[in-house]
C-alpha cells in the first residue's frame, strides 16, 4: 500500500506538471505565432541558380592553425573500404596539422541523402565534409560549395582528376552554361565490372575446349560483344555439374536499382551503333543517351533500334540465373550471392571485390579475375567529396580533400585496406600494389571514354522528375518484359510513350 | 447563518424550487424526505457540488452561490464516507489541515484530539479497508470536522450501518454536535431519525419544503397529508365516518387509538393483524372493505385475530384535511 | 423571463460545463489541450493551406490554385497507390477479423492462456515484424526455399500478411472478450432452445458480438490506413511504387524534392479526408453498440464441435505467429558464412553470439535513444493525458465535443502532421535532437491514452472526488492528491500503449533524425535516431547483414515482451474494452 511520502511526491509532481504547463503553452503559442507570420517551409538551397558560393560569416583568422578545428566528414557506411580509408587520412592529417581534429561520421547509406540535406537545409556548420555518390549528386549538389576555385588555385591538381569522373558533380543552368562543381572524386567504382572465377575461366582445359568450339578466347578480358559473353555463358552452364557450381552468370535485375544502372551500360554499347541514338562511339556512357534534343525538344531515345536489340540482349544475359520473379537481383544479392560460390561470375560493382574476396564469408576468395564489361559498358561510381558552405572552415576542408587524393595517401590506402583511387596517379599507384593490381584492367576505362558533349550529358538532370518517376516505369516495364509479359517492342513503346507524357522539364 | 433565496435547480423533468430557507447557527438540522425529493441536492447546493439554476446561497451575508466547495467553509460526510483509501485514517484526517497549510506538530495535535472525541484514537494508523463499517464513519466525521467547519453536512450518515449501531451513532451525533457546537446539517429519509436527533426539521417533496420546524411541531402539527403520512404512523379516514361533516379526511396516529369495551365507543370493526414490538403492538383493525386504522396497543390486553374489537380515539388529537387543498398522497 | 433564462444559461455553462469560479480546471486540461491543439489542428490547417502552393528549388513559395488537385488525375502512380490502399485498409482487415473469429471462438473453448503466445505480434515492433517476415520469405535464404521460391517481397499480399500478424491479436482479443461478456443467463437460455456448437455460436453469439467484430475491423481498418514499416522495408526489394500506399507515397514525396512539398500536401489532405471518414465510423461504432442481425443458419449443424478441432485452430494460429519469430531467433545465431549458404539451414550448425555483439557495440547509441525517448514519452503522456481524462470524465470538461475530438486523433494517422511538424521542429532548431522527438511522440499517444484515462476515471468514485473538493482542495489538487495516486490501473495499462507506440516507432525518427546518438556528448542530445531506424537501416540493401539485422530485431523484441509477461493478466483490460 501507500506509504505517507506519496503526499510529498506529488507535490513534487505538481511542480512538474506547472513547468510542463507553461513550457508547453508557450511553445504552442510562440509555434502558432511563428508559423503564422513568416515561411518557415521554404528551405533556400543557398547557391542553386547564383554562381558564387556562400560566403560564410566566420572571419579567415579562425581557419589559423593555432585555433583549434573540429572537422567533420559525413560519409555512409557500407564500403568497407571508405571508412577504414577517410580514418587513415584523418589521422594523417591530424598528424599533419596538430591544431585540427578530424572526425569521421558514418550514417547508413540509405540515410546519407536525407542526414545532409536536413543538415545543410538547416545550416548546420557540421558537417564539414560530405561523401557522396553520383546518384546523390543532383540532389546534394545545389547545396554544396563550388569547387571550381580550388581547382583553379591549385589546391587540387585538374590534371590529375579524369574528367569523365567528374561529370555527375557538374551542374549546368537551363542554357547549359556550367554553374558549378559540387565535388571532387577521390574514391572509384567501376561497375558494372565482370567478375569471375579464375579456376574457371583461367582453367587451360576448359579454355582449350572452349576457343576450339567457339573460335574466341574464354578469358572475359578479351570479349568484345554481348554475344561472346552470352556464348561464354551458355558454354560454362552446360559444364555447371562437372564445374560444382549451379549458375553461369549473375547479372543484375534487381527491381529497385539494378535494372535500371545494369541496363544502361547494355544500351550503351549498342546506342553508339546507332545513328538513331546521337550518340557517339568513344563518349562517356550514362542515363543522358537516353534523351537526346531534337529541335530544342527533349525526347527519349529507348524507341530506336538500339533499345530494342540491348532488351533482347538483357533478357539473355539474365537467363542463367533464378528467375525474376524468384529472386530478382539487386545490389545485395549480386554482393552475397557470389559468396556462395554458385555463380561462376557475376556482373558487380569493383567494391564488393573485397568482400569476395574475404576468406571468412566467402568462398570464392582468391579466386577472382576482373574484366570490363564487352562493348564499353562498364561505368565508374567514384565517390565524391562536397564541402558544406556553412562549415567554418571550408579552406581547411579543402586542404584535408587535396590529402584524401595525394599519391602518398593513395599508395597506403591500397596497401593497407585495398582502397582504389580516383586520379590517374593514385590508379597507376594502385595497380602496382598488389592487392590493388587486379584494378590494371580496368584503367582504360577512365582512359577511354573522353568525348564529353556537355550539355547532352547533364540532360538528365532538367528533368525533374527522372529519378521519381521515370525510373519505376522503366523498371516496372523492363521488368515485365524479363517476366515475359510483354515483348521488346510493347515495352520501349510502353516506356516511350509514358515518359513523354509525364516528363517534367525545369524551366 | 445560512441562507437560501429564490433557488432553482433543474435536472431534466425535475425541479427543486426554495423560495427562502434558513439555517441558524448551532442547531442540528435534518432535511427529511422520499428519494428523489430534492434533500440531496440542497445538501450539494450547499456543499458548492451543484451550482443553482437560479438564486442565491449565502454564508454569514456572502454571497458563495458561486464558490467552489473548496473555498466554502464547509464539511461533509458522505453516504459511503469516501475515505481515501489510499491513506492512513490519520493522514486522511489531516488532508484538510495539509491543505490549509496548517504546520506540521499542531496539525497531529489536532487530529489526536478529534481522534479522541469520537473515539478513534486506536485506528489512527490503520487504512480504510482494514476498518469496519462504523469506524470508517467515525474517520470520515473526522476528516470533516477537524477543520472546524461553520456547518457539517451529513449525506445519510447511518444508511450503511446496521439497525443497532444506528441508534447508538444516532445518539452520538446529537451529542457530538452539543459538544462542538456547530451547526449540521444532515439529510435522511428515515423519518425516525429525524424526530430522534433534529432541533428543526425540513420536509421535501417533489422539490419542495413541505415543513420546517421542530419535531414536535411535524408530528403534531403536520400541514398536509403528506407530512402527516409520512412522519410516523398514521391513520387517514374519511371525515363522514367519524362525523366531521362528509368532506375531506381526518388523520390521527395509532397511539391516539384506544381499543376499549366501554360503550363509548366510536367504530367497531375486526382485528386483521398483529405487529409485535416488544414494548407495544401494532393492531391493524378493518372498520369496512376500504378503511382500516392501526391501533397502539399495550401488552397488557390480549388479541387475536378475527377478534371483533371497539375503538376509541382521542378527539383532541384528531387533524381534519380539507380534501382539496392538500396534495394527495 | 429573458434574464431568467440568459442567467440559466450563463449558469450551466456553454462548454466548459459548470458555472463554478474556478480555473483549476484548465490547470487541469490546458497542458493536453494546448498541445493537441497546436500538433494537430494546426498541422493540418496549414496542411489544407499548403496544398495550394508549390515550391521552387530555390525554396519558393508559389501559389497554384487547385493545380496540385488537378495533378491528382495525371499522377502515373495515383491509381497504384489507391489501389494499394484500398487492398491495406480494406481487404487485409477483412481477412483478419475472419480469422480472428475462430481464433476467438476456439480459445474460449480451450481457455485464454493461449492468449498471452498469440499477443506478442501486436507487441512487437512493426519494423521488426516486417524484417522477420521478409527474412522468412527470402526465397534463397528463408524458409520460403524449402516451401516455394518466389519473390515475395515484390507482392503487396506480402504486406498484406504482414499487416494481418501485427493486427489479428488485437482483433482475437476484442472479439474474444466480446464472446466472454456476453450473459451466462443468454447461453443458458440457447441451450435451453436446443442450440447448440456452430449453430449457436452462428444464431446467439455472433450477433451479440458483432459490436465487437466491427469494432475490431474499425481497429484494424485504421492501422491499415496507418500502415507503412512493412512497406518502407519491403520497397527495398519490390522496387519503387510496387507497394505504396498512399502513406507511404506521402513520406517519399515529402523527402525525394522540395518541389513536390505542395502536392506532398495535397495527398496528405486526401488522406485526411479519408482517415476522418473512418474515423466518424470508429465514433459512431464506439458511441452506439448496435447489435447485427444475422439471417438464421439452418444448415448449420446443432452439435458441439469436438475440442480437438479447437486445439487444432489454436495449433494453427500459434504456428502463424510464432514462426517468424522464431525464424529471426534462428537467422540472428547463424555465423556470416552459415547466413549465406544455400540451401539455408534450419538449425545452425555452429550457433553463435557474434550478430549480437555487433548489435550493442553498434545499436548501442539507438537503443539508448528508443527507451530514453520511449520512457520520458510515457511519463509525460500519462501526465498530459491523465490530467485531461481526469478533468473530462470528473467534470465533463468539454463535453462531448472534446471527447469526438480525441476519438478523431485516435484514429487518425500522424503522417497528416509530418510537412508542418517538419517546420516547426526546423523552426525550433531541434531536428536530429532528442527534443525533436520528445515534442512530436505524444501526438502518437496522447489520443489513445485521453481515451484510456477517460473511460477509467469515469468509473473513479465521485464521493472521493467530492470529499476531496470539501477538504479544501480544488480540482487541480483533487487530481493530484487524490486522483492520481489511485489511479495506477489506468495509469498502467496507458503506460502500455504509450510505451509500445513509442518503442517501435519508425516515422517520426525518419523524418526528424538523422545521426545516431552522440554517446561522447551525452549532455547535447543531439543524435535521435532509434532502434527501429537502425533495424530498418540494416535491412537496406547496401547494408543487408541479415544477421545483425535478426540480432537487433530480436533485441527489439526484449522490452515489449518483458511488459507482456508482466501485464499477461490484464491482457483483457487492455484490449478489451
Amino acid at each position: 500500500m501507500v506509504t505517507l511520502s506519496r503526499v510529498r511526491v506529488s507535490r513534487g509532481i505538481s511542480k512538474i506538471a506547472v513547468v510542463i504547463v507553461v513550457a508547453v503553452i508557450v511553445i504552442a503559442i510562440g509555434a502558432f505565432l511563428y508559423t503564422s507570420y513568416s515561411g518557415i517551409y521554404s528551405a533556400k538551397p543557398p547557391s542553386t541558380l547564383t554562381t558564387t558560393a556562400p560566403q560564410t560569416t566566420v572571419p579567415q583568422q579562425q581557419q589559423a592553425p593555432q585555433i583549434q578545428a573540429t572537422l567533420t566528414i559525413l560519409a555512409s557506411s557500407g564500403d568497407p573500404t571508405l571508412a577504414p580509408y577517410l580514418r587513415l587520412v584523418a589521422s594523417d592529417f591530424m598528424k599533419a596539422n596538430p591544431n585540427v581534429k578530424v572526425e569521421v561520421q558514418l550514417v547508413p547509406f540509405a540515410q546519407l541523402v536525407q542526414t545532409a540535406l536536413t543538415a545543410l537545409q538547416n545550416q548546420n556548420p557540421s558537417p564539414d565534409i560530405i561523401i557522396f555518390y553520383p546518384s546523390q549528386a543532383p540532389t546534394l549538389g545545389p547545396y554544396l560549395v563550388d569547387m571550381r576555385k580550388y581547382l583553379d588555385s591549385g589546391v587540387f591538381n585538374k590534371s590529375d582528376i579524369p574528367f569523365s569522373s567528374m561529370l555527375p558533380v557538374h551542374l549546368l543552368d537551363e542554357k547549359g552554361n556550367l554553374i558549378k562543381i559540387s565535388g571532387i572524386p577521390f574514391q572509384q567504382v567501376f561497375g558494372y565490372v565482370i567478375v569471375y572465377r579464375k579456376s574457371i575461366f583461367e582453367n587451360q582445359q576448359l579454355a582449350q575446349e572452349f576457343k576450339d568450339k567457339y573460335g574466341f578466347d574464354l578469358n572475359p578480358n578479351t570479349w568484345t560483344s554481348w554475344d561472346q559473353m552470352i556464348k561464354a555463358a551458355e558454354f560454362i552452364q552446360s559444364k555447371k555439374e562437372s564445374l560444382g557450381i549451379k549458375y553461369a552468370l549473375l547479372f543484375p535485375n534487381g527491381l529497385t536499382q539494378s535494372i535500371f544502372n545494369g541496363f544502361v551500360g547494355i544500351f550503351y554499347s549498342y546506342a553508339t551503333q546507332d545513328p538513331c541514338t546521337d550518340v557517339a562511339p568513344g563518349s562517356v556512357g550514362g542515363y543522358w543517351t537516353y534523351f537526346k534534343e531534337v529541335n530544342g525538344k527533349i525526347v527519349p531515345t529507348l524507341n530506336c533500334t538500339a533499345g530494342i536489340k540491348a532488351l533482347e540482349t538483357y533478357k539473355k544475359l539474365v537467363q542463367f540465373q533464378p528467375p525474376i520473379d524468384v529472386q530478382a537481383m539487386e545490389y545485395d544479392q549480386l554482393r552475397d550471392f557470389f559468396l556462395t560460390g554458385d555463380y561462376a561470375m557475376v556482373a558487380a560493382w569493383t567494391a564488393f571485390i573485397p568482400i569476395y574476396n574475404n576468406a571468412s564469408v566467402s568462398k570464392v576468395a582468391g579466386d577472382i579475375g576482373v574484366a570490363p564489361l564487352p562493348g564499353g559498358a562498364s561505368g565508374q561510381a567514384p565517390t565524391f567529396a562536397g564541402i558544406n558552405p556553412y562549415s567554418k572552415y571550408p579552406d581547411l576542408a579543402a586542404k584535408l580533400i587535396a590529402m584524401m587524393i595525394s599519391p602518398e595517401e593513395y599508395r597506403k590506402g591500397a596497401e593497407q585496406i585495398g582502397f582504389i583511387p580516383a586520379t590517374y596517379s593514385g590508379l597507376k599507384v594502385a595497380s602496382e600494389v598488389p592487392a590493388t593490381s587486379w584494378v590494371k584492367p580496368l584503367i582504360k576505362i577512365v582512359e577511354e571514354q573522353r568525348t564529353v558533349d556537355l550539355k547532352r550529358v547533364t540532360i538528365v538532370n532538367s528533368i525533374t522528375n527522372f529519378f521519381t518517376e521515370l525510373r519505376p516505369i522503366f523498371i516496372k516495364n523492363v521488368a515485365d518484359f524479363l517476366r515475359g509479359k510483354q515483348s521488346a517492342e510493347e515495352t520501349i513503346n510502353n516506356i516511350v510513350n509514358d515518359w513523354i507524357k509525364i516528363m517534367k522539364i525545369a524551366t | 447563518m445560512l441562507e437560501l433565496k429564490g433557488i432553482v435547480k433543474r435536472y431534466g423533468a425535475f425541479e427543486l424550487v426554495i423560495d427562502r430557507v434558513v439555517f441558524e447557527d448551532n442547531k442540528y438540522y435534518i432535511v427529511l424526505g422520499p428519494s428523489g425529493s430534492g434533500k440531496t441536492t440542497m445538501l450539494r447546493l450547499i456543499a458548492g457540488l451543484e451550482v443553482p439554476d437560479m438564486g442565491d446561497i449565502i454564508m454569514d451575508g456572502k454571497n458563495i452561490t458561486f464558490e467552489p466547495p473548496w473555498r466554502r467553509n464547509i464539511g461533509i460526510v458522505f453516504q459511503n464516507y469516501a475515505l481515501y483509501p489510499h491513506m492512513t485514517a490519520f493522514e486522511n484526517i489531516a488532508v484538510p489541515l495539509r491543505i490549509k497549510k496548517v504546520p506540521g506538530g499542531l496539525i497531529r495535535d489536532k487530529v489526536i484530539e478529534i481522534a479522541r472525541l469520537l473515539e478513534i484514537e486506536d485506528q489512527l494508523y490503520k487504512y480504510p479497508h482494514q476498518m469496519s463499517g462504523g469506524q470508517q464513519q467515525r474517520v470520515a466525521i473526522a476528516r470533516a470536522l477537524v477543520k472546524e467547519p461553520r456547518i457539517l453536512l451529513l449525506d445519510e450518515p447511518l444508511s450503511n450501518l446496521d439497525a443497532r449501531l444506528r441508534i447508538e451513532v444516532r445518539g452520538f451525533l446529537k451529542k457530538l454536535q452539543r459538544r462542538i457546537r456547530t451547526t449540521i446539517i444532515h439529510v435522511t429519509h428515515d423519518q425516525e431519525e429525524a424526530l430522534a436527533i433534529a432541533d428543526e426539521i425540513i420536509l421535501l417533496n417533489r422539490g419542495r419544503i413541505v415543513q420546517k420546524g421542530s419535531p414536535e411541531d411535524i408530528y403534531r402539527r403536520p400541514r398536509d397529508i403528506f407530512t402527516f403520512t409520512f412522519i410516523g404512523l398514521s391513520n387517514l379516514v374519511p371525515a363522514e365516518i367519524l362525523g366531521y361533516g362528509s368532506k375531506g379526511l381526518v388523520g390521527f396516529r395509532p397511539e391516539d387509538v384506544y381499543i376499549e369495551d366501554g360503550e363509548n365507543h366510536d367504530l367497531e370493526g375486526i382485528v386483521e393483524a398483529i405487529e409485535y414490538l416488544g414494548s407495544h403492538s401494532i393492531i391493524t383493525v378493518r372498520i369496512n372493505s376500504t378503511i382500516t386504522i392501526k391501533a397502539r396497543a399495550n401488552l397488557e390486553r390480549s388479541l387475536s385475530i378475527g377478534e371483533r374489537v371497539r375503538i376509541r380515539i382521542n378527539r383532541d388529537r384528531i387533524l381534519r384535511f380539507d380534501k382539496d387543498q392538500v396534495p394527495a398522497i | 423571463m429573458f434574464k431568467q433564462r440568459f442567467f440559466c444559461i450563463r449558469r450551466q455553462g456553454f462548454f466548459w460545463g459548470k458555472g463554478i469560479r474556478d480555473r483549476s480546471i484548465y490547470l487541469l486540461a490546458l497542458p493536453a489541450l494546448a498541445y493537441l491543439v497546436s500538433f494537430t489542428i494546426y498541422p493540418i490547417l496549414s496542411n489544407a493551406f499548403l496544398s495550394f502552393f508549390t515550391y521552387t528549388l530555390r525554396g519558393d513559395v508559389v501559389w497554384v490554385g487547385f493545380r496540385n488537385y488537378a495533378y491528382l488525375a495525371e499522377d502515373p502512380f495515383i491509381s497504384r497507390v489507391i489501389f494499394n490502399t484500398l487492398i491495406y485498409t480494406v481487404v487485409a482487415p477483412m481477412i483478419t477479423v475472419i480469422l480472428a473469429i475462430p481464433i476467438a471462438a476456439s480459445l474460449r473453448r480451450v481457455g485464454g492462456v493461449f492468449l498471452v503466445p498469440l499477443s506478442i505480434a501486436s507487441f512487437i515492433p512493426a519494423t521488426t515484424a516486417a524484417i522477420m517476415w521478409y527474412l522468412m520469405l527470402n526465397p534463397f535464404l528463408g524458409i520460403s526455399y524449402y516451401i516455394y521460391q518466389y519473390n515475395w517481397a515484390s507482392s503487396i499480399y506480402t504486406v498484406v500478411i504482414i499487416e494481418i500478424w501485427r493486427s489479428l491479436p488485437i482483433a482475437v482479443l476484442v472479439i474474444y472478450s466480446g464472446l466472454r461478456s456476453i450473459p451466462k443467463h443468454i447461453e443458458e437460455a440457447a441451450y435451453a432452445d436446443g442450440m447448440v456448437g456452430v449453430r449457436k455460436f452462428l444464431s446467439v453469439d455472433l450477433p451479440l458480438v458483432s459490436p465487437q467484430i466491427l469494432t475490431a475491423f474499425v481497429l484494424s481498418m485504421i492501422s491499415g490506413l496507418f500502415l507503412f514499416d512493412p512497406i518502407y522495408i519491403g520497397t527495398s526489394q519490390a522496387g519503387p511504387r510496387v507497394l505504396d500506399n498512399l502513406a507511404f507515397y506521402v513520406f517519399e514525396n515529402f523527402y525525394t524534392d522540395i518541389r513536390l512539398r505542395g502536392y506532398t500536401a495535397t495527398l496528405i489532405v486526401i488522406m485526411t479526408v479519408l482517415s476522418t471518414i473512418l474515423a466518424a465510423i470508429y465514433i459512431r461504432l464506439v458511441s452506439s453498440r448496435t447489435i447485427l442481425r444475422i439471417p438464421m443458419v439452418s444448415f448449420a449443424p446443432s452439435r458441439e464441435m469436438p475440442k480437438a478441432i479447437h486445439y487444432v485452430v489454436i495449433l494453427l494460429a500459434l504456428i502463424f505467429t510464432l514462426l517468424p519469430i522464431a525464424w529471426l531467433l534462428i537467422v540472428s545465431l547463424k555465423s556470416p558464412k552459415e547466413l549465406l549458404s544455400i540451401p539455408p539451414t534450419i538449425i545452425p550448425n555452429s550457433p553463435t553470439l557474434d550478430n549480437y555483439h555487433y548489435v550493442i557495440s553498434t545499436g548501442l547509441p539507438y537503443l539508448v535513444t528508443s527507451l530514453g525517448i520511449a520512457s520520458i514519452n510515457t511519463f509525460i503522456t500519462i501526465l498530459l493525458s491523465s490530467m485531461l481524462g481526469f478533468a473530462m470524465a470528473a467534470y465533463r470538461f468539454g463535453g462531448n465535443r472534446l471527447l469526438i475530438y480525441v476519438l478523431y486523433l485516435t484514429a487518425t494517422p500522424t503522417l497528416i502532421y509530418i510537412v508542418p511538424l517538419f517546420a516547426m521542429i526546423r523552426f525550433f532548431n531541434v531536428i536530429n535532437t532528442w527534443w525533436a522527438l520528445i515534442i512530436t511522440y505524444p501526438i502518437m499517444t496522447v489520443p489513445i491514452t485521453t481515451w484510456i484515462m477517460y473511460n477509467y476515471y469515469i468509473k473513479f468514485p465521485k464521493s472521493i472526488d467530492e470529499a476531496a473538493q470539501a477538504d479544501g482542495m480544488n480540482r487541480f489538487r483533487v487530481f493530484i492528491k487524490i486522483a492520481f495516486p489511485l489511479s495506477k490501473g489506468g495509469m498502467g495499462v496507458a503506460a502500455v500503449y504509450s510505451f509500445l507506440i513509442s518503442w517501435g516507432a519508425l516515422l517520426f525518427p525518419l523524418a526528424f533524425t538523422y545521426s545516431p546518438y552522440d554517446l561522447s556528448n551525452p549532455l547535447s542530445f543531439s543524435g535521435a535516431q532509434t532502434f527501429s531506424v537502425y533495424v530498418a537501416n540494416l535491412m537496406s540493401p547496401v547494408t543487408a547483414n541479415y544477421g545483425a539485422v535478426a540480432a537487433a530485431g530480436v533485441i527489439s523484441m526484449i522490452p515489449p515482451i518483458i511488459l507482456l509477461i508482466f501485464i499477461r493478466r490484464d491482457l483483457e483490460k487492455i484490449w478489451g474494452r
